[in-house]
């Protein structure tokens, strides 16, 4: 047991403090769902999104996004842990860290050579922003029993069929798409990746607009959309097992940045509180503390997690012991900002808060609802047996 | 960094688990001939009483790590013991007082059981002008419990003996509490020096992170139980497990466990690592979650069982029980939270707490 870096961890970390403050004078706006605070402060702006594509690009020129890849794949092989310090780092000048690259690494396992080089580093570099393809109106929690059609026909397929959630397309320009090509496989074997240049004609993004009053999701439609046999990634069918493996690694809250912007709302809602003249009412005070451990018993497990991962344990079920604390503390705490706002939350007196509120909901639905989590965690963790076996 | 249990700590789980098998309550039925003198001697021969004697250069000969691992795996097995009050908090204050290391030698080798005179809401150590109140915490058989002086803070032994320990009603059927028929006119003897003010808020963190060790251990233990017991019972023709209204009440608990374990470790680690304020706020998150989750995880443990878990003959309330007390040993979550409150809004405006 140590929290402590290693003489070469704080080494890296030295260094990558002194470049992050010189590469990034200025924190970037906040953005997304996974963000709370008032709806004001959420920019996704093509200014902002043209910002962070220019940090994609500085990041992998800088020999940063690739650092904790295989050597064999052009990586430096550095261990999983740095890029843990260089999030903490970056989120520290409220840069964007590196993300998990999860789909980047289904290619990498799964695609030819002519799809490595083709999609690989160009995405990498953020030459090219993606959507992800997978949940669909019909289907729920039910992801395999996905709906959508692939049919070959000489060398491509013809694919029909909605998705939803596919967060970023509207400005995607590929979309990593689940489809079903063998409709008369088992459910979990008809199903087969396509990478679908969103170009295509007869594909139809659009903006979802959630219950929080901002669009920060989308879905797509496809009406026979023509998508050429050497986009498939590995072989018609092994969709299921190779999508699977990054679903593992989207779980963790540590990887898309959820620690850092919960704590820089409580902040928020200390400063608040004061303002309010509440810093000495008994009942906010033990709420804001009790905000305060549920963000920390989150870091202490999003920490054994990358604990688990640096001594080559793979990320497993625990992960969805991670997600149920991750959903729990990020609605506990918009609780106590109703607590701290009163009425003035609902009333508009605070702008933007209902708006916090209602973008907490969805964190026990994506990613796997709380239920999904909780079947995992009773039937994969504990061994209680599935009804009907 | 690397947040997980080394191999040697690993080990010394697994023989705290071992010698909890051998020792624990399996069944009501036990405490009956229970005994805790046996238990200690087996404790002590193991080892894990000396934790906190201090080496040639005055460091603990195990950290704040240790002392959680072996106290998750005794409560895990319901010894009927007080391993956190006379295994740990004992040492470390006769350390912390720098008292005679024959005193010190004598308790890490189980040939003198000492307890502690708590103030009566059991937040803290009693002083000499509360005895009349204090409850007596310990491992049974000790002939001394030690508090602290009026004033000056200095660790004072104090000596009981069974004509005047009055037994009381306690929730811990396992570890009973006391209090003293009188509480005037007693030898009164300093065992040491007064303890610094860090080196009580260091003893403080330990006690904080080692109860909240004890209460996973028991909690995960009486829902394993009750896990283990929904696959094999049935009910309208099916083992009960099945049910996801079981399994999800099962899940949220072992998540609680989980959580509470991952958060430990650091505050376990903190211990010894971390300077006095940080050691103790990571001490005090853990305590607070635990004071606030454990109890609903032995609840659901005691609702999966239906209605033998109801039962004084059944073993799930034993976990229960330690829980409750362990809630409000050195503060429960409400005194927690105001204290962790204090040092987090303490950049807003003095004025405030």
């Amino acid at each position: 047991m140590d929290f402590r870096d290693t003489p070469e961890e704080a080494e890296y970390r030295a260094k990558t403090r002194v470049w992050l403050q010189e590469h990034c004078p200025a924190p970037f706006p906040r953005t997304g769902l996974l963000t709370g605070g008032p709806l004001e402060e959420i920019d996704e702006s093509a200014e902002t999104r043209q910002r962070r594509k220019e940090w994609r690009r500085l990041l992998y020129d800088s020999g940063y996004t690739l650092q904790s890849w295989p050597k064999e794949w052009g990586g430096r092989g550095m261990r999983p842990i740095y890029d843990a310090i260089f999030n903490d780092e970056a989120a520290a000048v409220g840069a964007p860290g590196l993300g998990l690259a999860h789909l980047e690494r289904v290619v990498m396992m799964a695609g030819t050579p002519e799809q490595r080089e083709k999609f690989v580093v160009p995405t990498m570099r953020g030459d090219l922003q993606w959507c992800q393809g997978f949940s669909e109106p019909s289907g729920g929690s039910d992801l395999a029993a996905l709906k959508t059609r692939a049919v070959l026909d000489g060398d491509h397929y013809v694919v029909n069929g909605a998705k939803l959630w596919t967060s970023g397309a509207d400005h995607a320009d590929w979309c990593f798409l689940l489809v079903r090509s063998e409709p008369d496989a088992p459910k979990h074997r008809g199903i087969t990746i396509l990478l679908v240049d969103m170009k295509t004609p007869g594909v139809r993004p659009g903006g979802v607009k959630t219950t929080d009053a901002g669009t920060h999701t989308a879905e797509v439609g496809f009406d026979d959309v023509i998508v050429p046999v050497q986009n498939r990634i590995g072989d018609p069918g092994a969709g299921w097992q190779l999508a699977m493996a990054p679903l593992a690694y989207e779980r963790g809250p540590g990887d898309v940045g959820v620690l850092p912007g919960y704590r820089s709302e409580l902040l928020m809602l200390e400063d608040i509180a004061a303002e309010r003249g509440l810093a000495g009412d008994p009942v906010i005070r033990e709420r804001l503390a009790w905000a305060y451990v549920m963000g920390e018993v989150l870091h202490y497990d999003v920490v054994k997690q990358m604990s688990l991962r640096e001594s080559d344990r793979p990320p497993g079920m625990e992960g969805s012991v991670t997600k149920l604390l991750w959903s729990a503390a990020v609605q506990e705490i918009e609780h106590v900002v109703l607590d701290v706002m009163g009425p003035d939350a609902v009333t508009g007196l605070r702008p933007g808060w209902w708006s916090s509120y209602f973008r907490s909901r969805p964190a026990s639905v994506y990613g796997g609802t709380e239920q999904i989590q909780r079947n995992i965690v009773s039937q994969r963790l504990l061994g209680m047996p599935r009804a009907g076996r | 960094m690397l947040a997980l249990l080394t191999p040697e700590q690993v080990m010394l789980a697994d023989m705290a688990r071992d010698l909890g098998r051998k020792l624990g309550l399996a069944n009501p039925a036990d405490l009956e001939g229970a005994d805790p003198g046996a238990c200690w001697q087996e404790l002590a021969r193991a080892g894990l009483l000396g934790f906190r004697i201090r080496d040639e250069s005055g460091q603990p000969t195990a950290s704040g790590v240790e002392v959680a691992v072996v106290s998750e795996a005794l409560g895990a097995a319901l010894v009927p013991v007080a391993y956190v009050v006379s295994g740990v908090l004992v040492p470390e204050l006769l350390a912390a007082a720098a008292a005679p290391e024959s005193l010190q030698a004598d308790v890490a080798e189980g040939r003198t059981i000492i307890g502690l005179a708590m103030r009566a809401d059991l937040t803290g150590l009693a002083t000499s002008d509360d005895l009349a109140e204090a409850v007596l915490v310990g491992t049974p058989g000790y002939r001394t419990v030690l508090a602290l002086a009026a004033g000056s803070g200095e660790v004072i032994s104090v000596p009981v003996d069974d004509r005047n320990l009055e037994r009381l009603d306690s929730a811990e059927l396992s570890l009973p509490l006391y209090r003293l028929r009188e509480s005037q006119g007693l030898t009164l003897a300093s065992v040491g020096s007064s303890p610094s003010a860090d080196a009580m808020d260091r003893w403080l963190a330990l006690g904080l992170s080692a109860l909240s060790a004890e209460m996973v251990g028991a909690a995960e233990a009486g829902l394993r139980g009750a896990i283990e017991y929904s696959k094999t019972r049935e009910a309208f023709g099916v083992p009960i497990g099945t049910f996801q209204a079981l399994q999800h009440l099962a899940a949220d608990a072992y998540v609680a466990c989980e959580g509470l374990r991952s958060t430990n470790n650091h505050a376990s680690w903190s211990v010894d690592e971390e300077d006095v304020p940080d050691a103790l706020l990571a001490a005090r998150v853990v305590k607070a979650y635990a004071s606030r989750q454990m109890l609903g995880v032995t609840e659901t443990a005691m609702q999966m069982y239906g209605g033998i878990g109801q039962t004084w003959e059944h073993i799930a309330h034993f976990y229960a029980r330690r829980v409750l007390l362990n809630r409000y040993l050195l503060g429960d979550a409400q005194l927690q939270l105001a204290a962790i409150a204090d040092r987090r809004l303490e950049r807003l405006s003095p004025a405030a707490s």
